[in-house]
């Protein structure tokens, strides 16, 4: 079953819409990391750690808000790129994508519950739960959206006269795997996070006090746990994507981010705070361009992205970048007029 | 037709957009006219020196900055959701020819969200000049988003002159998107005045601080009513006459637009109240009305948009069931099965014979569930097979001629439904599904009877 196109084509280069895909996938990873394994952290280190468990959950509504926001570039662009699979994936799933929302309405509100201390171990509870079966579903119809062998089946078991009842939900080792990559990236990245924060912008010694030892603990688990999924999740890349340069690619800066993490430990300081963040930031920019490429590469035999037709116009491209120069001009002023005007 | 079907029974699966799609946009307004109110309304107690007014807008920026950002984020991004499950050939190409134009809308996301945060968070370590900053920034994110997706969803009903292949710009700036920008604008103040005024209205005890805001909100609600009856009569000149007729020939369009007409008149003149004698009389239950009010005028005007639409999804582009209007001659000369990948390969597995021989020589059962699969494609994206413009109800007291005539004269039967897309052969196999809807019924014998 081949796909097809529609009338319609691309507003710009496939290049230059990738590109702007995989910027917004990994921004939105960033703070989706933080949210995915945050949470039941904070929960978990409640008792242990109080001062760093109440500071995380009362980042958490910050980081939701942003990393939602950031989630909606690769959601746009996706579309734009490979509808057929999107749709098609997301159709045939349709009851649980369309159940995200609920979900996350109610996990959102709870991360609010959570941070305001209203109820806040169940509240955690109750969002890390929710976040975490978001996550999931998530996983699984973008696996579904990049294996088109898997749609007719799916289609045969979920349809009545035709028509799909959305049931079908692909639970696979691979679904499972890169949601198991997804994880390891995170307690990287919050390691980072809680390096960074501890350093540059909490205000009190108790946090930094209580900081000690997390960073490093989460980055090895992460690194160790990248390395387990990773070369488990090579079995099922396309080939090209198995090789030696490409696994040192792919796996090689996590582990480069775990030992910055353990070089912040050794030598805590704003320095190695900000390298161990650098290191990791680059790790998910890394994973972020590899997804697509196995993404372009899985697709590749039913959408080549460089035959579509590209019906673009400059003054389009411009109205983003306009828009995009604004904004970045609006956050950099308020960023700039926090410190400048705040105790 | 190149996608599956989801088909949703009793309720149709176009009909879960309305379910997210309506309280978002009761959210979206209430963001946008509240940043508008908000900002002015600081502006002005720092200027009066009205701390009793600040610490009043304080309290009600922080359920502000709940509703919008956790409540509006999360179901502006699930319409989205809802239209791609639904409606993915029309998603997909709004999604093409308005790439950037969503692409700027999420900018003016980003810098709502963080001007929020700041304009609450920082409340009180703000200057009062970067305070009113901050929240005149976040009105004017605001209200640019709401420009911007209005280009997009005016589009779907009015297309003006663009067709494939013109200049997005031109499906932009579109005959009904000035209008809508002014009904939404206008909508958004009136909504975000009645729900501020349902706050104030708790306010009993400090009378002074009650009649300064109620006062003020009310200038801002009366503004925008005007702008929604100067938008709502030129909109209702520049849409298409088809549209009109769809507004008076559908019952329910037309009960909807009464009421939304009503309700406007309703809100302006308890507004015009406020904004007269004070707030005397607004009392939680009456603001709790009133907003109530204000919120079934905003969910009335929406459904009344999107029904009234049909039997487009994209005015002379797509139809309902996600066929282009290109595409219509060839797919009534090949067949609608054959342009429908997903349909073709189902009836191929299933139905014996299918494809080797006319469907005219299927067996009787065979037919009928090619009709019942082509229903489900051609038809179930308006039509339930009970409950919402459930099909049995309605074909149930027809005559098979009937059938087999308002099957070949869809679009003259009722003007808010597409013309039959398929072929001869395909309209007997749907008409022979729905004939196992009917029965007689008392009205039909009392017809048929010598």
């Amino acid at each position: 079953m081949s796909l097809t196109v529609g009338s319609i084509g691309l507003p710009a280069s496939p290049t230059f819409l990738v590109g702007l895909k995989v910027s917004g996938f990994w921004l939105h990873m960033i703070f989706m990391n933080l949210w995915l394994v945050g949470v039941p952290l904070a929960l978990f280190l409640r008792r242990t750690r109080p001062a760093v468990s109440r500071r995380l959950l009362g980042a958490m509504p910050f980081f939701m808000a942003f990393g939602i926001n950031a989630g909606i570039v690769p959601l746009l662009f996706i579309q734009v790129l490979y509808p057929e699979g999107f749709y098609t994936a997301t159709i045939l799933q349709a009851w649980f994508w369309f159940a995200i929302i609920p979900l996350l309405l109610v996990a959102y509100s709870a991360v609010y519950a959570a941070s305001s201390g209203w109820y806040r171990a169940v509240s955690a509870g109750v969002a890390f739960v929710l976040l975490t079966a978001i996550g999931l579903i998530f996983s699984s119809s973008l696996s579904l959206s990049a294996s088109p062998g898997e749609w007719a089946g799916a289609f045969e078991r979920t349809a009545t006269a035709g028509s799909v009842h959305g049931t079908h939900l692909l639970i696979a080792p691979e679904v499972l795997l890169r949601y198991g990559i997804v994880i390891s990236l995170a307690l990287i990245t919050l390691g980072a996070y809680l390096a960074l924060d501890a350093r540059w912008f909490s205000p009190g010694d108790d946090v930094r006090t209580q900081t000690r030892g997390l960073p490093g603990m989460l980055a090895v688990a992460g690194a160790f746990g990248f390395l387990v999924m990773g070369g488990l999740y090579r079995a099922y890349l396309p080939a090209g994507f198995t090789g030696l340069l490409p696994s040192l690619a792919a796996g090689g800066l996590p582990v480069l981010a775990a030992l910055a993490g353990l070089g912040y430990e050794a030598r805590p300081s704003r320095t190695s705070a900000a390298l161990f963040a650098a290191v990791q930031a680059l790790a998910l920019l890394a994973n972020a361009i590899v997804r697509q490429l196995v993404q372009i590469e899985k697709l590749g035999g039913w959408a080549r992205l460089q035959s579509l037709p590209v019906h673009g116009e400059p003054s389009g491209v411009l109205l983003f970048l306009v828009t995009a120069v604004i904004g970045g001009a609006v956050l950099l002023w308020l960023i700039v007029l926090l410190p400048s005007e705040t105790a | 037709m190149d996608f599956p079907v989801w088909f949703v029974d009793y309720l149709t699966a176009p009909l879960l957009i309305p379910l997210v799609a309506i309280p978002h946009v009761i959210t979206a307004q209430f963001a946008v006219g509240g940043g508008i109110i908000l900002a002015d309304l600081v502006q002005r107690a720092y200027r009066n020196d009205r701390p009793d007014v600040l610490g009043f807008m304080h309290s009600v920026a922080r359920y502000f900055v709940l509703i919008t950002i956790v409540f509006g984020a999360v179901t502006g991004v699930g319409i989205w959701w809802a239209i791609g499950l639904t409606s993915p050939a029309a998603t997909g190409t709004l999604v093409r020819v308005f790439a950037f134009f969503w692409a700027a809308e999420w900018m003016m996301f980003l810098i709502e969200i963080a001007a929020a945060f700041v304009f609450y968070y920082y409340w009180d370590e703000l200057s009062p000049g970067s305070h009113v900053a901050v929240g005149w920034t976040y009105a004017l994110a605001g209200w640019l988003s709401l420009v911007l997706i209005t280009g997009i969803t005016s589009f779907m009903l009015t297309s003006g002159a663009w067709t494939p292949g013109a200049s997005a710009w031109t499906a932009f700036l579109n005959p009904s998107f000035l209008p809508q920008t002014l009904i939404r604008t206008g909508g958004s103040l009136a909504i975000a005045a009645l729900g501020i005024g349902v706050f104030i209205s708790f306010e009993e005890a400090n009378v002074d601080l009650k009649d300064t805001v109620v006062r003020e909100i009310s200038k801002w609600a009366l503004a925008g009513m005007l702008l929604i009856v100067i938008g709502g009569v030129w909109y209702f000149f520049v849409l298409p006459e088809r549209v009109q007729l769809n507004l008076v020939r559908a019952p329910v369009l037309l009960v909807m637009t009464g009421m939304n007409f009503g309700v406007t008149i309703l809100i302006l003149g308890a507004l015009g109240s406020g904004y007269v004698n004070g707030s005397r009389w607004i009392t939680p239950p009456a603001a709790f009305m009133l907003f109530a009010a204000g919120m079934l005028a905003i969910g009335s005007g929406e459904f009344l948009r999107e029904g009234s639409r049909k039997p487009y999804l994209i005015e002379d582009h797509m139809y309902s069931p996600g066929v282009r209007v290109s595409e219509v001659q060839t797919i009534r000369r090949e067949g609608f099965i054959e342009h429908s990948p997903w349909l073709k390969k189902h009836l191929s597995r299933t139905v014996e014979g299918f494809g080797k021989r006319p469907l005219r020589d299927l067996p009787e059962a065979a037919r009928r569930h090619v009709g019942k699969a082509l229903f489900r494609y051609h038809c179930g994206s308006c039509h339930a097979t009970v409950g919402y413009n459930g099909i049995r109800p309605i074909v149930r007291p027809w005559t098979e001629e009937m059938i087999h005539e308002t099957a070949r004269q869809l679009h003259r039967a009722n003007p808010a439904m597409p013309p039959w897309f398929g072929s001869e052969a395909e309209r007997e196999m749907l008409a022979e599904y729905l004939e196992t809807f009917t029965e007689p019924s008392p009205v039909r014998k009392r017809f048929e009877s010598p």
